[in-house]
């Protein structure tokens, strides 16, 4: 059974940084990476739907035009049950409260702890590998 | 009544010693007079007694003349009764010769002189008129005599003509004696009176000369009183025009009188208070300008440490993505190498000795390398961090905490980690902590980083001259001392280091500004001080030192917050 996860980062590098991190998931078929380089273009694979199963989203806050916490908000009234991750260079407690509010399941800050993130992943419902 | 006048002229000279009976004062002239008043005083005072002087010798004068023509009528009147005498004389010779010769010519002229001697009787009658009434009587019997012994002689009855003249005779002695003594009289009277004369003006000379010196001593007097009453205060206040020339503000300036030098005393005292309200404004305004000064350049400090603090969060931030990447990159690479090992292990095996070293130690220092980069990135990390802390800024809550409570805790804590770090380290810690600090409200894990931050580098310096002295007799020592000012709690840390040279002490509070060796301060510590201290706490942090001797930070925190919460939060 594999899962879909989408990362939403306007920088190009993210990507491969994810492919690599998930490569042996990848490999196993555990994840099913999908990429965004806006909140816009986030929407548009949410509402096309994602294959096979989206179990999370993992946003960047600052991200040209739609940012990560708008992002946020219109998933939530989409999909609310979807967990959405934030991860952001800004850890700031203004900006963990609004994501909080906004629903937020967890704020994750650059650098990536990719363990953490994969501890994170397996906790998830339907996420347990 | 001049006396009077005079003195009442004299007194009002001096009002001040009348009202005040001050010690010296009897030539201290205070002037309740005008000059003006002074001066028409003086001369009035001059002109009565002149005036008085001349009209009392005028009646001295007038009654000396009155004197003399009494004197002069006297004469006249002795006159007229010698004359009288002599007319008298000749009646009886002409009528004794008539008595004889019974001429005509005899009883004409005795006729003439009898009417001569009538009319000098008729001038003396004014003067004694019962005397001369006297004189006419016995003249009366002596006519009636003698007119009868001229008839007996006529008749030749020369007996009886004898009898009647003896008895004519005797009135006509009579008559003589009278007149005699009207002269006598006379002649006293006119001597007593020319004696009057004398004595009166003699008296009158002696009397206006005491007066006329009396009234020179007096007026020079007056005068010289006069000029002092001028003079004295003129040079007071010469002496306090000069004084406020030179500008000297306070000089004494004479009390104001009412005359014209007062009106100048008060003008004077007026344009002094103008000169010390121009100094008092001025000193104000230099004040001002001084604390505008200073005020300006914290501002521009403030300002440049809030652009490089908005500098340096926007570096942290564009760093933290690219550095993101080589940090995630290099550890990935470094999995990835081991994946390759494993991978290419058979092969690699398969080559021979020389080649498969060769390639041992590439995939060897591959991957040493990407550890480094991975190193080095992590280290950029903390340091980007500590930007991003620095430059957050208003995170942590405020409490209201106990500051000696605080600063134990934080001084326990450097402690400790300081000897972690080095084994040799040791210091003299001295806590002169004011007990009577009730709680103040401050954000207490950031303040702890002030003190953590001010501690540490406390215990860098003192330590750091300790190795520099070589003195064993040196004890490093820091010493931190609170003390409650009431609207505000003020922190000193001293250490008895190596100092601050002038020239470093305004850079001290930039980010990135260290004297430590590379590795041992990221150079930010006493900027995020300064910005905890200043802008989130609305306080004041300052430093003094000497190189070699001792450096002291002071912060003073306000029990009321004043500024506003930092909003760097980009």
């Amino acid at each position: 059974m594999s899962f879909s996860i989408l990362v939403v980062d306007d920088e190009p590098d993210v990507a491969e940084m994810f492919r690599q991190r998930f490569r042996r998931e990848a490999r196993q078929g555990t994840y099913v990476l999908h990429f965004a380089a806006s909140g816009e273009e986030a929407l548009d694979k949410l509402s096309n739907g994602v294959r096979p199963e989206l179990i999370v989203i993992l946003s960047d806050i600052n991200m040209p035009g739609m940012d990560g916490l708008t992002l946020l908000r219109e998933i939530k009234t989409r999909r609310p049950d979807l967990p959405v991750m934030m991860v952001t260079a800004y850890g700031d407690d203004e900006r963990r409260r609004q994501a909080e509010a906004a629903g937020a399941f967890q704020f994750l800050t650059k650098p990536v702890d990719f363990e953490l993130l994969k501890e994170e992943l397996r906790r998830l419902p339907d996420g347990s590998v | 009544m001049l006396k009077v006048r005079f003195l009442g002229a004299e007194t009002s000279f001096f009002p001040a010693v009348r009202e005040r009976r001050r010690g010296p004062g009897l030539f201290r002239v205070k002037a309740g007079l005008t000059i003006r008043t002074r001066l028409i005083l003086l001369a009035s005072a001059a002109l009565v007694v002149l005036i008085a002087t001349n009209a009392y010798l005028t009646r001295v004068l007038s009654e000396n003349s009155a004197g003399m023509v009494e004197a002069a009528g006297l004469l006249t009147g002795i006159e007229q009764a010698d004359s009288a005498r002599i007319a008298f004389g000749e009646v009886r010779y002409w009528m004794t010769d008539l008595a004889v010769s019974q001429l005509t010519l005899s009883e004409r002229k005795a006729a003439a002189a009898r009417a001569r001697m009538e009319r000098h009787l008729d001038k003396l009658a004014p003067w004694n008129p019962e005397r001369i009434a006297a004189v006419r009587s016995e003249l009366a019997q002596f006519d009636e005599f003698a007119a009868k012994a001229v008839d007996q002689y006529t008749n030749d009855r020369r007996v009886v003509g004898n009898s009647l003249l003896a008895q004519a005779r005797r009135h006509s002695m009579a008559v003589d004696q009278l007149l005699e003594s009207i002269v006598g009289d006379l002649t006293g009277e006119a001597l007593a009176a020319r004696e009057r004369v004398v004595a009166e003006a003699a008296a009158a000379t002696r009397l206006s000369r005491i007066v006329v010196s009396a009234a020179v001593l007096v007026g020079a007097l007056l005068t010289v009183l006069l000029l002092r009453s001028i003079v004295v205060p003129l040079h007071r206040l010469v002496v306090a025009m000069d004084g406020l020339n030179a500008g000297n503000v306070d000089v004494p300036i004479p009390e104001a009188g009412a005359d014209e030098i007062g009106a100048v005393a008060r003008t004077l005292a007026k344009f002094r208070d103008t000169l010390t309200e121009e100094r008092r404004r001025e000193r104000e305004l230099r004040a001002a300008h001084d604390e505008l000064k200073a005020a300006q350049a914290s501002l521009i400090q403030a300002e440049k440490m809030a652009s490089l603090g908005q500098l340096t969060a926007g570096i942290a931030h564009e760093i933290k993505n690219p550095l993101n990447f080589v940090n995630n990159f290099a550890s990935l690479s470094v999995e990835l190498l081991d994946e390759l090992k494993a991978a290419a292990r058979p092969a690699i095996a398969a080559l021979g000795e020389d080649k498969r070293a060769d390639v041992d130690e590439v995939v060897e220092m591959l991957t040493s390398n990407l550890q480094k980069i991975a190193e080095h990135g992590r280290r950029a990390d903390g340091i980007v961090k500590s930007m991003l802390e620095h430059s957050r800024g208003g995170t942590g809550e405020r409490r209201r905490v106990d500051l000696n409570g605080l600063i134990e805790e934080a001084l326990n804590l450097a402690y400790h980690g300081a000897r972690a770090q080095d084994q040799s380290f040791n210091i003299t810690l001295e806590r002169n902590l004011d007990r009577a600090i009730t709680l103040i409200e401050l954000v207490p894990q950031d303040v702890t980083r002030v003190f953590l931050n001010l501690f540490g580098n406390g215990f860098y310096a003192a330590n750091k001259r300790r190795k520099e002295t070589n003195d064993p007799q040196f004890k490093p020592s820091l010493k931190v001392t609170t003390r409650d000012l009431g609207e505000a709690v003020e922190i000193r840390v001293r250490d008895n280091g190596t100092g601050i040279p002038p020239e470093l002490r305004d850079r001290l509070f930039q980010p990135f500004f260290t004297t430590k060796p590379t590795g041992e301060g990221t150079g930010l510590g006493l900027s995020i001080s300064w910005d905890i201290v200043t802008q989130q706490h609305g306080g004041t942090i300052a430093v003094d030192s000497e190189v070699g001797e001792f450096t002291e930070f002071t912060i003073r925190l306000p029990r009321s917050r004043q500024s506003q919460p930092s909003g760097m939060t980009a």
